[in-house]
């Protein structure tokens, strides 16, 4: 995942703590075909997740 | 006639004037770079401080004018956010001012008798500002968070917010409002135009910190701490043309054993974190590493909890400024130099380094000069950083006019130089962004550098912010190496059209310097 991809999954992640509600509605905006692997695996899990807050913070993590 | 409406829209968007004008009402960041960029070009925001005549601004109650331009922003936000369906709350408004102005002279614009037509333009120019209100920030508002996340995410890939072709204009996050003097700049909070040579790059991270929320420590290690002259060394330059009678090329090589570095360093973070633990950040001046010397100081960097390395990295054609931050996943954020250094007569003495160079020809630096890039990291909310290396920090070059008018919240300058004295050079154009935009600047420098001098001085940074006087950074003598802290402040900005950000400016001030000394 390279420094641009890394920002906008910030960008999402900033998005989804202020309004988990639109999660779906989020994720879509962020997810493209063209992605790396790593960036593709990190919106599938935060999309098939059922506790976004918690997927979220995890991946948060994992950008820190 | 001069120069048209349509031209500059033609300009910024390399369509028909009128298929732009169809467009503009869809996406904020859009109106704003075509309003600004008439606005820029014609100079007719210098009416709103200096009406026509008995024009007067605003056009309507200066409260009720506020409240209008936010409501429109406010729905145009909820439009944009629910999926942009119809036309929009302002799509029908800015059709029908551009098509009126479209064949106008840039110079008419600023008439009184158009006046109510300039004053509609400034009005939609203020708010497309307001509806990229916390774009490129980590923003709490849960208001418009599609929008938003659709700008951040153009912004993070291309380098604008806009639309419109980034090889003509570019709209990028603002940080800063001046408070004094009159320019486009002066006309907008959240957002500016760029136009020029210069890529941008936007980057959002965490800041992998501890300790207080709104603090940042920055351990300063001036390295080298001897400078020889013997250091620099004459060497065959990139180019043919160049009378080597009169110019040469020249190489910095300092002669240090990559050891004496190491463990001076790890001497260096261990004293400043028993003094003043957690410590954000280690900043080594330009030229202070060879990048395998960068990848070792890292390793041990990070094994010391210190998550983020900003040094100056020389190679055999290259001198760049090294930022390598993250605690789980750290990657790295190159900034070139964009100017070369020239040593002639006066400096070559003043630094007594005439055995290496002769003083009767001028020395370029012998490194590559890439395409002009500039990366800004925006943090949170209060910390957008931007690093520079020494001479980039002088030029009144395309650079400049970027970090002014994005105006990040703090700008690090890496130099080889002198004692960081305030009236230097250094000072002075620190001084001169902290006036406008407001950006706090910390210049380091390598302490051998310092003593090289005909005056030899332990000034080893620098440090300016709007609030305060300069700060000269000065090393004690039995230091090796400073810990500044610098504190967060929020303070109240104005657009010259009488709109506040309600308090919301992140400013950078002084806080203190903590010496760590070498036993």
């Amino acid at each position: 995942m390279d420094e641009s991809e890394r920002s906008r999954l910030l960008y999402l992640l900033d998005a989804l703590r202020v309004a988990p509600q639109k999660s779906e509605k989020l994720i879509a905006v962020v997810a493209r075909e063209d992605a790396s692997e790593p960036f593709r695996k990190a919106i599938e899990d935060l999309r098939k997740s059922a506790d976004v807050a918690r997927a979220s913070a995890e991946l948060r993590e994992s950008l820190r | 006639m001069g120069r048209t409406v349509a031209d500059v829209l033609e300009e910024i968007s390399g369509r028909t004037a009128k298929q732009v004008v169809r467009s503009l009402g869809k996406w904020p960041p859009d109106l704003f770079a075509a309003t600004a960029a008439v606005l820029q070009e014609s100079g007719a925001y210098r009416p709103l401080v200096s009406p026509p005549g008995a024009a007067v601004w605003p056009p309507s109650n200066p409260s009720v004018w506020c409240d209008e331009v936010q409501e429109l922003a406010r729905r145009w936000v909820a439009w944009c956010d629910d999926n942009a369906r119809g036309s929009g709350p302002i799509a029908k408004r800015v059709r029908t001012l551009f098509d009126l102005i479209l064949g106008w002279s840039l110079e008419d614009l600023s008439t009184e008798a158009n006046w109510s037509k300039l004053a509609e333009l400034l009005t939609l120019s203020a708010v497309a500002d307001e509806a990229c209100a916390g774009v490129g920030l980590d923003s709490s508002a849960a208001e418009g968070s599609t929008y938003r996340l659709m700008a951040n995410d153009r912004l993070a890939s291309s380098g604008t917010l806009s639309t419109l072709p980034v090889g003509r204009i570019r709209v990028l996050p603002k940080m800063r409002t001046p408070q004094s003097g009159i320019s486009i700049r002066s006309v907008s909070h959240h957002v500016c135009c760029i136009r020029g040579e210069v890529g941008v790059t936007w980057r959002r991270r965490d800041f992998p910190k501890r300790g207080e929320a709104d603090r940042l420590r920055m351990l300063l290690f001036p390295w080298p701490l001897q400078v020889a002259e013997t250091d620099f060394v004459p060497v065959e330059g990139p180019l043919k043309n160049l009378d080597t009678t009169k110019f040469g090329f020249f190489s910095f090589e300092p002669k240090y054993e990559s050891a004496q570095l190491y463990s001076t360093f790890e001497r260096v973070l261990r004293n400043a974190k028993n003094a003043a633990d957690p410590i954000d950040v280690v900043v080594l001046p330009e030229c202070a590493t060879t990048e395998a010397e960068f990848e070792e100081l890292w390793q041990r960097s990070s094994a010391a909890g210190v998550h983020m390395l900003l040094a100056g990295v020389r190679g055999p054609s290259s001198n760049e400024a090294r930022l390598r931050l993250g605690v789980t996943d750290p990657t790295s954020v190159l900034q070139h130099k964009h100017h070369r250094w020239c040593l002639e007569e006066s400096q070559i003495r003043n630094y007594d380094i005439g055995s290496s160079l002769s003083p009767s020809r001028r020395w370029w630096e012998s490194m590559n000069l890439p395409p002009r890039e500039l990366t800004f990291i925006a943090f949170n909310d209060w910390l957008t950083l931007c690093h520079l290396i020494c001479e980039d920090l002088a030029r009144i070059d395309p650079v400049a006019q970027v970090i002014r008018a994005v105006g990040p919240t703090l700008l690090v300058a890496l130099l080889l130089d002198g004692p960081q004295l305030g009236h230097r050079w250094s000072a002075r154009y620190a001084s001169v962004l902290a006036d406008d935009p407001g950006t706090s600047v910390l210049t380091v420098t390598a302490l051998g550098m310092a003593l090289r001098g005909s005056r030899p001085n332990r000034t080893i940074g620098f440090w300016r912010d709007a609030k305060n006087d300069g700060k000269p950074l000065v090393l004690a003598d039995d230091a090796e190496a400073a810990v500044l802290t610098v504190w967060a402040e929020r303070l109240e900005e104005f657009t010259a059209d009488g709109r506040t950000d309600h308090g919301l400016a992140g400013r950078i001030v002084y806080g203190g310097l903590m010496q760590v000394r070498g036993a």
